[in-house]
């Protein structure tokens, strides 16, 4: 005989009543009052179903008519279980839950899981994606933010048209031999961006007037080309967009409703990864420059002495070793671990 | 109307001055009780004493338990009901509530039933208020933080199949801690129905998505789809929400129509766009008002009392701190430049206290039902402790703290609000079964719609 205490509700009022419930050996179930005893129902066979347990979460009894007994009594509850009830899956769930080495188990797993995620899962699937995209989505993609970038950032270029045709007319080697690509160079005044240049995912390449003004020998031009081809070829632009929102997605996953925190604060883990990505993009594109211009016989002297005026003209004064952790927070690695491969 | 029937409750602590020992004596002098007996009472917790007892017997023995020195508080019964037996003698209730005590579990089964319930305050048999009746939230950190990553490992394992049961265990633990008048929250969701909904829902998205390939052209359909379906995502949304939800073993509802969905979610937000968001406070005030009035508990609906109103003053508050915050930002900024990041998440994460706290109070103390109605006092500095300590550590810690950040949310929020109750809870009467789908509900859970209460 088991007997347990508990609040009775029949399911068509919100009456609240104290009951005992007794389930004989037979599997014959009583429930009665516990100030009177008087009798609420009475079954001849086990024929209740019970909630799974969780934690310390109160227990249901579903009786056959709709009523329900609700307790805190988890341990006999547990017991009616073992005897007249199949165990069910959720019931092994609970003991997952309930032991903590499992849990500790569980964590370092998650944690192991989340780095191989971050580290290898995340960019290997923005690859494959980013290489699946048709050519009409990069297209929209690259015009839509072309108009953003002259919206917000950019304005027409001041460089007259013989220096513009003479730099087109000069890279077109390193054009040709991406036949493949569609590429099409454009020149922009970059204004608060200064002299830098971009990469489109649909192949469209802006060098800003101050980078044009900034360079000294036109192969330094090539070789930045080489690296935005670089970044075109590998699929960057895409990648990235996939990457940052397969990460958005994996964060959310595990923290779940935040009703209680604030998202700026959980977008900062994101933002650190997010430039740690681009960091290793930026070194592909570097990789990539590199073997470009060997194969095209250009100084890769060129790509250093522009990169360090570049780097100084930003008025970094970095590469003293104590700003290291300056590096978590760029877009870009630092010029001078960038530029060892280039000397 | 009938007698009201009261509950004589110790609360666990003696009168101030008061030695143990004299009580002891006192009480075995003045009741039939062993001294085993004395001491069980004088544990220190909360005991009923004596249950259902009309108002002459409850006022004698709680004056006498007092003059022996303990703290004794009259709690109103509900109104007495065919459920309940009258009350027993006076005599009798020594030995009846040792039976109580010594089966542990259900003795706090016992008390959470009815000590919970009105608290008389001030002298014994002073003016009847409404009686307070508070949320209480017992989640603990550790206990989610396990349901958590069990969570999370087995959706992993399962390559997003448990999701869907985990979903519900979540759930089901927040509501199960959640407790009002000794009866818990229940939610009732079935995981089988979450996941179709979840299937079918990442069906529609891989099929738009594959349709960008074949048929770029076709993508605006595609949109259009989701965008006519809103009102109605919304409106299963809450309805599977609600369906799922009991207390007392009766559902909570939710009645509201398509028709009015689309009004307050597409027509009006549209509108407001054209007035430069002055109309802003009033969207926001017709979608809760939408949302409340159109959810039900048993047969009862919801009524909801606030004004638009209450809501433009409610947004109208926002400016001052918006405009101090941005002088704030330019004079630090004119001084130190760095430090003026720093005030400017301060001021970012005032607002953002600032938005939960008042909104959420207006919110529920607008709500009534029946004749219950609600007190929600969130405070907007201790939100905003909360709101900076849950997103640092949450931060920190890669997200592994973030069950603790609900947990302690919630224990805020539930430990802020009060259902002051002026009538008896248990005329509730359930309504009719209906079935929904999760179809619904997951759409909205795909885009992390917040549109719950």
């Amino acid at each position: 005989m088991i007997a347990l205490r508990g609040k009775w509700y029949d399911g068509k009022t919100a009456v609240q009543t104290d009951v005992v419930c007794t389930v004989y050996d037979s599997g014959n179930v009583h429930v009665e009052k516990a100030d009177d005893h008087s009798r609420i129902v009475t079954l001849p066979q086990f024929a209740v179903d019970i909630s799974a347990r969780l934690a310390d979460t109160p227990r249901y009894l579903k009786f056959p008519d709709g009523a329900q007994l609700e307790t805190l009594d988890n341990d006999t509850v547990d017991q009616l279980v073992e005897r007249y009830r199949r165990t069910s899956w959720l019931d092994r769930v609970h003991l997952l839950e309930s032991r903590f080495k499992f849990v500790l188990v569980g964590l370092l797993f998650l944690l192991i899981f989340l780095w191989g995620s971050v580290q290898y899962g995340i960019p290997w699937a923005a690859r494959i994606v980013a290489h699946m995209l048709p050519s009409s989505i990069l297209n929209v993609a690259s015009q839509q933010t072309l108009s953003m970038l002259d919206r917000s950032m950019l304005s027409a270029t001041e460089l007259d048209a013989d220096t513009r045709e003479r730099l087109k007319a000069y890279f077109q080697p390193l054009i040709t031999s991406h036949s493949d690509y569609d590429f099409n160079i454009i020149f922009r005044k970059g204004g608060g961006l200064g002299a830098n240049a971009f990469a489109l995912p649909d192949g469209t390449i802006i060098f800003t007037d101050e980078m044009v003004n900034l360079a000294a020998h036109d192969q330094e031009l090539s070789a930045v080309l080489a690296h935005e081809i670089g970044h075109v070829v590998r699929r960057h632009g895409m990648r990235s967009i996939v990457q940052d929102s397969l990460l958005g997605f994996a964060i959310l996953a595990i923290t779940g409703d935040i009703t209680g925190s604030s998202e700026l604060f959980i977008a900062l883990p994101v933002l650190l990864t997010e430039l740690a990505y681009s960091r290793e993009f930026e070194r592909e594109a570097d990789q990539y420059a590199l073997t470009c211009m060997q194969d095209h016989y250009i100084d890769l002297k060129h790509f250093a002495n522009l990169m360090r005026r570049v780097a100084k003209e930003a008025g970094g004064d970095e590469g003293d070793g104590q700003k290291k952790w300056v590096n978590y927070l760029s877009t870009h690695p630092m010029t001078e671990d960038r530029l060892k491969a280039f000397e | 109307m009938p007698e009201a029937r009261y509950n004589v409750v110790y609360r666990g602590n003696l009168m101030p001055g008061v030695d143990v020992s004299a009580v002891k004596s006192k009480l075995m002098a003045t009741f039939p009780l062993s001294e085993k007996q004395v001491e069980t009472i004088l544990k220190g917790k909360r005991v009923v004493l004596k249950k259902n007892a009309d108002e002459a017997t409850a006022k004698r023995l709680g004056a006498a338990l007092k003059r022996a020195g303990m703290d004794i508080v009259l709690t109103r019964r509900p109104v007495a009901s065919a459920a309940y037996s009258p009350a027993s003698s006076p005599v009798e209730w020594s030995e009846k509530e040792k039976a109580e005590q010594d089966s542990g579990k259900a003795k706090q089964e016992g008390t959470g039933g009815s000590a919970q319930a009105d608290t008389l305050s001030g002298e014994l048999g002073s003016v009847w208020t409404p009686s307070e009746i508070p949320f209480e939230f017992n989640g603990v950190g550790r206990q989610y933080f396990k349901i958590w990553i069990v969570n999370i490992l087995l959706s992993i394992v399962t390559l997003g199949i448990y999701s869907a049961w985990a979903k519900v265990r979540r759930k089901q633990y927040l509501y199960g801690n959640t407790r009002l008048r000794g009866a818990a929250f229940e939610y009732l969701a079935d995981p089988l129905k979450i996941l179709k909904g979840r299937v079918i829902v990442i069906g529609f998205f891989l099929l738009s998505y594959a349709d960008t390939y074949v048929l770029p052209a076709t993508q605006i359909v595609f949109t259009l789809i989701f965008i006519v379906a809103l009102p109605w995502v919304i409106v299963r949304t809450l309805m599977f929400n609600a369906r799922n939800s009991a207390i007392r073993n009766i559902r909570f509802g939710f009645k509201g129509r398509v028709k009015d969905a689309a009004l307050v979610y597409l027509w009006w937000p549209f509108v407001a766009i054209f007035t430069l968001g002055i109309i802003f406070p009033y969207v926001y005030y017709r979608q809760k008002k939408f949302i409340v009035e159109n959810s039900t508990y048993g047969t009862t609906r919801f009524v909801f009392t606030a004004t638009s109103r209450e809501y433009y003053r409610l947004f109208m508050g926002a400016i001052i701190p918006i405009l101090v915050g941005i002088l704030a930002i330019v004079a630090v900024g004119y001084l130190f430049a760095p430090l003026s990041g720093v005030v400017m998440v301060g001021l970012y994460l005032y607002l953002f206290a600032f938005y939960a706290v008042k909104t959420t109070n207006l919110l529920y103390n607008a709500s009534s039902i029946a004749h219950n109605r609600f007190r929600a006092d969130l405070k907007i500095v201790p939100y905003l402790m909360l709101v900076l300590t849950n997103s640092l550590a949450t931060a920190l810690t890669l997200g592994i703290f973030s069950p603790w950040a609900v947990i302690r949310t919630l224990r805020y929020r539930l430990g802020h609000l009060t259902l002051l109750a002026d009538e008896d809870p248990e005329r509730f009467v359930a309504g009719q079964e209906e079935h929904v789908s999760a179809l619904g509900e997951e759409v909205g859970d795909f885009f992390d719609m917040d549109i719950g209460l």
